[in-house]
């Protein structure tokens, strides 16, 4: 009986609820553009925050109703924003999707590790403590603070270093904004990537002392560069491409022989390949020419090798 | 009679404040005081809320008690609040697009505000009869406006002053809740002359 008069008590109430609240809806009912509802449809439905609009219902709403020159959805594909466009009998102006890349290589095995961190494993709790537990302060932390704010699961955390799939990253930023010692970057989204891969501010003997892989600042890639991409900053010690000066051409890559702080991904990688071998054959034929001239010269190899190095 | 409603309404206004004294209905305390205007409007919300489901969950307790099932007490207030948060956000988006814009989330968040269900349960636990429990819910919602308004006022000030960094945004928000509680409690050990 107690059951019967309970379900029926609940359902009157909430009968009665869903009658006023329909009657309500349909009296109060506020004419909302339809076309919000549709662009939010295509939008990512991510919620990351990253246009600025609280959630991609937000962003519909502002881009239908009053949109500002260069709104976008950073992390909307081309397509999508095309069909976007398509929905608004508009065309949105040419998007350049983003991606993230850290600029640090300070693998366990390259840094110097001096200290062991006992605390949160976090990147911002480390980086309060001077400088986690590696040797250099600019150094990726490892922790994974970035890993941890990813919506879309871009960042891994490998021996020590936050490593991107470029494939899953969407440019969003926001393990830009996480990452406490700034050392992730957006760049391009293109075939591939040019970087360097150091983000210290330390002299070149700091550096080296440090980390196996860190940028001395030698100005070997300035040189180099055909399109005058890369630039040392007075005093900042550390060399940086400009992404978008940058022709994905892989010479500063191969030059970086010594310390290896400039990276490339994706097809590059072939490229600075082919110009190694090209390298290393220029350099054996000159030593063959050398080693020819020498001859020629009729005098003994040994005591012609000793003059070179005196 | 009147003596005994300006009580009730002095002592849960001030004396019993929902925020200070009873810890009730924090959240959009500390959400929507980030300014003056907001903050209001969230107040005002919630006298409207707060008395409405006091009125009606009176009726509703009326009907569980004819019933026999009291024990549902709980679920059919928070049932009939929800339906009830949600007729205002349709009614507001309506007649009031400003208001509505400027609550924004915290008008649903009013659905889980434990302040309007606890005064609600209150309000039938201390046997308050029909006017009673009016004067009782809106004393309370309007003691909730008197508290977010002030602590609006005093972040707002807050913004132009230095503070730790460590310290921004909500631990110092919940510190200066815990000492406005202490100024509160100064209430506390008052006899009202009547």
């Amino acid at each position: 009986m107690e059951i019967i008069m309970s379900v029926l008590v609940m359902g009157l109430i909430a009968i009665v609820l869903a009658v006023a609240l329909i009657i309500s809806s349909k009296k109060f009912h506020v004419p909302e553009n339809p076309l919000i509802e549709k662009v939010a449809s295509l939008l990512p439905q991510a919620n990351c925050g990253a246009c600025g609009f609280p959630g991609c219902a937000g962003f519909a709403k502002a881009f239908v109703e009053d949109p500002v020159p260069g709104m976008r959805c950073p992390v909307a594909s081309a397509e999508v924003l095309k069909a976007i466009g398509e929905v608004l009998g508009t065309s949105i102006g040419e998007s350049k999707p983003m991606r993230a890349v850290l600029h640090c290589n300070g693998k366990h095995s390259n840094v110097q590790t001096v200290s062991e961190y006992i605390g949160v494993r976090s990147c911002a709790a480390a980086n309060m403590l001077y400088t986690g537990d590696k040797a250099c302060m600019y150094s990726c932390i490892g922790y994974g603070d970035c890993a941890k704010v990813c919506l879309f699961g871009a960042i891994t955390m490998e021996d020590g270093i936050a490593v991107f799939d470029a494939e899953k990253c969407t440019g969003c930023g926001l393990c830009v904004k996480e990452c406490p010692r700034k050392v992730i970057s957006l760049v391009q989204k293109r075939i591939s990537n040019v970087r360097v891969t150091c983000s210290s501010h330390d002299k070149g003997p700091v550096v080296r002392k440090n980390c196996k892989v860190g940028c001395i600042a030698c100005g070997k890639c300035v040189k180099v560069c055909p399109k005058e991409a890369i630039t040392v900053a007075p005093g900042s010690n550390l060399a940086r491409i400009d992404d978008a000066k940058c022709i994905l051409c892989g010479k500063c890559v191969a030059e970086c022989d010594v310390m290896h702080a400039i990276a490339a991904d994706g097809r590059v990688v072939k490229a600075v390949e082919i110009i190694i071998k090209k390298k290393q054959q220029e350099k054996e034929e000159k030593q063959k020419a050398a080693a020819m001239a020498a001859g020629a010269a009729n005098n003994p190899a040994a005591s012609d090798t000793k003059e070179v190095k005196s | 009679m009147l003596s005994s409603l300006l009580s009730i309404f002095i002592v849960s206004a001030l004396f019993n404040n929902v925020i200070m004294a009873q810890f009730l209905g924090t959240c959009p305390f500390l959400g929507v005081s980030k300014s003056i205007e907001t903050a209001s409007g969230m107040g005002l919300a919630v006298i409207f809320v707060m008395v409405l489901a006091n009125i009606i969950t009176y009726f509703v307790q009326l009907l569980l008690i004819w019933a026999k099932v009291e024990y549902l007490q709980t679920l059919a207030f928070i049932l009939v609040i929800a339906g009830l948060v949600q007729m205002v956000e349709i009614m507001l988006k309506k007649l009031s697009p400003g208001l509505y814009k400027s609550l924004g989330i915290y008008l649903p968040l009013i659905t889980t505000n434990c302040a309007v269900l606890g005064i609600a349960l209150l309000a039938i636990k201390k046997n308050y009869g029909l006017l009673e429990s009016v004067v009782y819910s809106f004393a309370t919602a309007f003691g909730f406006l008197v508290a977010i308004v002030l602590f609006a006022g005093i972040r707002e000030q807050m913004k132009y002053s230095t503070i730790p960094r460590s310290m921004e945004g909500f631990p110092i928000a919940l510190i200066t809740t815990g000492i406005m509680a202490l100024a509160f409690m100064g209430f506390a050990g008052f006899k009202l002359p009547f």
